[in-house]
């Protein structure tokens, strides 16, 4: 059965084009799938800048990619007709990051509710529609009566992004792309919206992808895991392979550098180095060298193929050339 | 241990049409010499319009109604406007919140550095060379080049528009700097970075410094003290080791056990309920409605803040 969403070694360019001098790579080469038989949670984590967001406007059909493709049920978003693309859309929610930027200042944020259904359940009576909205809010710890007519900005922000998670989830879609739903958002607060995120998933099978640079949370709630640096995918797998053993000089970075919430371990063991000027570095250089305690000269000269270190593992780094190099596209799929 | 700060039953209160809301109520601390105070608390407990009210940057409707912020002796409360303006940056400053937000995208980063500096040198004695080698060693002090300076923000990654912002909050060697979420939507190895930049400059200026943020796993890291917010009250205070190891107050209590960690998949512990309404707090302790040990005394007691313990504050009334 053809996967139900899916990255086929897509690139994104920013600045191409005639006049443009300089242009910005901002995702090469990547891959990933979301089955269509067992909804599934794969999380998408790196830094700003690692070409995260890139990847999820490619999948929302947002961003169209400079070369590869973007499957929905096997065919090319481009040559999706009217109605396939309208059952995309709905099939295919997504939560953004920032609470502040996604409403409309002039409306009230129950506009960002009716507009769907409306949109989607034209049929729905005025009652049906307040009762969809008034469950939607209460699935996300919101009170409705303190939250239906008012504006976005009488709302904090962790109301305003539990709004947005509401409005995904109304349309009981088949994946939600939340793009850092809650690096905006409390602790306390963060563990219930992720919650109903898995609760969703669990209750109606729906599939998450979910970008985040928070490592943790990727962890506590996803399956498989895909490590970003600079528009590459640098490892990806099984979570637990992934997180609890790193390979990837990158991801023992990251994992060295999470603040645990324990006074007694202190961050950062490993010596970090801010991004040196590399002369011998080239475009097709591996994009970590510049800063990767272990580099070597053939990391200069050429980037390193996804290697397939374990059965549910990939990994884009020389250190482990003795692997088999993955065999296909999909070699990012567990 | 020498007070700098000695915050006395702050209260803030937002006049709106449906009545006042209780943004700040009666919140007492000290933060002494060279320590760091984190102050943790849901969106909507109070933290960031404590700080606001501590620099008097309040808008409308918001207003502090009672207490005292004594910097040093001096109350800022009662200071002049003018003298307020001089106090700020120069003794007591502020890094905010999305502080790459709060960058003027049309100017470059060296004016932007030299408007608070030129403010407080209105009587000339400084020459521009003089300003100019300030700022770059600043720069050069947050771990930034000092061909920054030249730059215009949308030129900056977010890590280093945050450097210019703790730049900006250092210039003038302040005695109490405020952080408001320095490093929120950072990723952690940026974080890391500027959190450990910000310490280190704090340490040479011998400045004390109040973190205020939800993200506690941060404040393990990086700070002595912390503080808990709930509902615009301080319902804990301690030691950093002491409130991870022992929290006293249920809130403390449910917070630290909702904190992700990476040796339970699929867990997630968040805290039941939903955040009071500051407009109607609910009688007696504002946390009964979602505490799992409130009694029949918990709704109609309000509990005070209490030092049950040397060094140790809880607002409770199991204790």
């Amino acid at each position: 059965m053809a996967p139900l969403l899916e990255a086929r070694n897509v690139s994104k360019v920013f600045g191409s084009g005639l006049l443009s001098r300089q242009q910005t790579v901002a995702l090469q080469a990547a891959s990933v799938t979301i089955d269509d038989d067992t909804p599934s949670i794969v999380a998408i984590a790196g830094e700003s800048g690692s070409g995260k967001t890139t990847l999820a406007r490619l999948l929302l059909g947002i961003t169209k990619p400079t070369t590869g493709q973007i499957l929905y049920q096997g065919r090319d978003l481009r040559q999706l007709d009217g109605p396939q693309w309208r059952t995309f859309r709905r099939e295919v929610q997504a939560v953004f990051q920032d609470p502040f930027e996604v409403y409309n200042p002039f409306y009230k944020v129950d506009h960002a509710l009716t507009m769907p259904i409306g949109k989607f359940f034209p049929k729905a009576s005025a009652v049906e529609t307040q009762q969809m909205m008034e469950e939607a809010l209460q699935a996300v710890g919101l009170r409705p009566e303190e939250t239906l007519g008012r504006y976005p900005h009488q709302l904090s922000g962790g109301q305003r992004q539990r709004v947005m998670v509401a409005r995904a989830l109304l349309l009981k879609p088949r994946i939600i792309v939340a793009d850092e739903p809650v690096s905006m958002v409390d602790a306390s607060l963060r563990a219930t919206i992720l919650e109903s995120l898995l609760k969703v998933h669990k209750a109606f099978g729906i599939s998450i992808v979910y970008i985040t640079h928070d490592l943790t949370t990727a962890y506590q709630l996803s399956e498989r895991i895909l490590m970003m640096y600079r528009g590459n995918i640098v490892e990806a797998g099984d979570v637990d392979l992934v997180i609890k053993a790193p390979q990837h000089p990158y991801t023992q970075l990251l994992i060295d550098s999470i603040p645990l919430p324990n006074p007694k371990l202190h961050w950062g063991q490993r010596e970090m180095q801010a991004r040196q000027s590399g002369d011998h570095l080239t475009a097709a250089s591996c994009r970590f060298a510049d800063r990767c305690p272990q580099v070597m000269d053939i990391c200069c000269q050429q980037a390193p193929p996804l290697y397939q270190t374990d059965a549910r593992r990939v990994v884009s780094c020389y250190l482990y050339a003795d692997a088999p190099v993955a065999a296909n596209e999909h070699a990012t799929v567990a | 241990m020498t007070a700098v700060l000695q915050v006395e039953k702050l209260r803030v209160y937002y006049h709106t049409l449906a009545g006042p809301v209780r943004a700040v109520e009666d919140v007492s601390f000290t933060l002494n010499k060279g320590e760091r105070l984190g102050l943790v608390g849901e969106s909507g407990s109070g933290k960031s319009t404590m700080v606001l009210a501590l620099l008097r940057m309040l808008k409308s409707p918001a207003r502090t109604e009672a207490g005292r912020v004594l910097l040093n002796g001096t109350d800022l409360l009662q200071l002049s406007d003018a003298n307020m303006r001089a106090a700020r940056f120069a003794q007591i400053a502020l890094i905010p919140q999305g502080a790459m937000n709060s960058l003027n995208p049309v100017m470059r980063i060296k004016n932007q550095l030299l408007d608070t500096i030129r403010y407080h040198n209105r009587n000339g004695r400084l020459s521009q060379a003089t300003m100019m080698a300030h700022i770059h060693q600043l720069l050069e002090s947050v771990g930034l080049h000092r061909d920054v300076a030249e730059m215009y923000p949308h030129e900056l990654s977010g890590g280093m528009k945050q450097r210019v912002c703790i730049a900006m909050g250092i210039s003038l060697q302040p005695k109490v700097i405020l952080a408001d979420e320095p490093t929120s939507a950072l990723d952690v190895v940026v974080q890391r970075q500027v959190m450990e930049t910000l310490g280190r400059v704090q340490e040479e200026i011998g400045a004390s410094l109040i973190l205020v943020g939800h993200d506690m796993g941060l404040m393990a890291q990086f700070v002595h003290t912390i503080g808990v917010m709930y509902a615009g009250k301080l319902v804990e205070v301690g030691p950093v080791e002491d409130i991870f190891e022992e929290p006293l107050h249920p809130y403390t209590q449910l917070l630290i056990a909702s904190l992700p960690s990476l040796e339970g998949k699929g867990v997630f512990k968040g805290i039941p309920g939903i955040t009071p309404s500051l407009l109607n707090p609910p009688s007696g302790c504002t946390f009964h409605p979602r505490c799992p040990q409130a009694t029949a005394r918990c709704k109609a007691e309000i509990p005070v803040l209490q030092e049950i313990r040397p060094g140790r504050w809880v607002s409770c009334l199991l204790y």
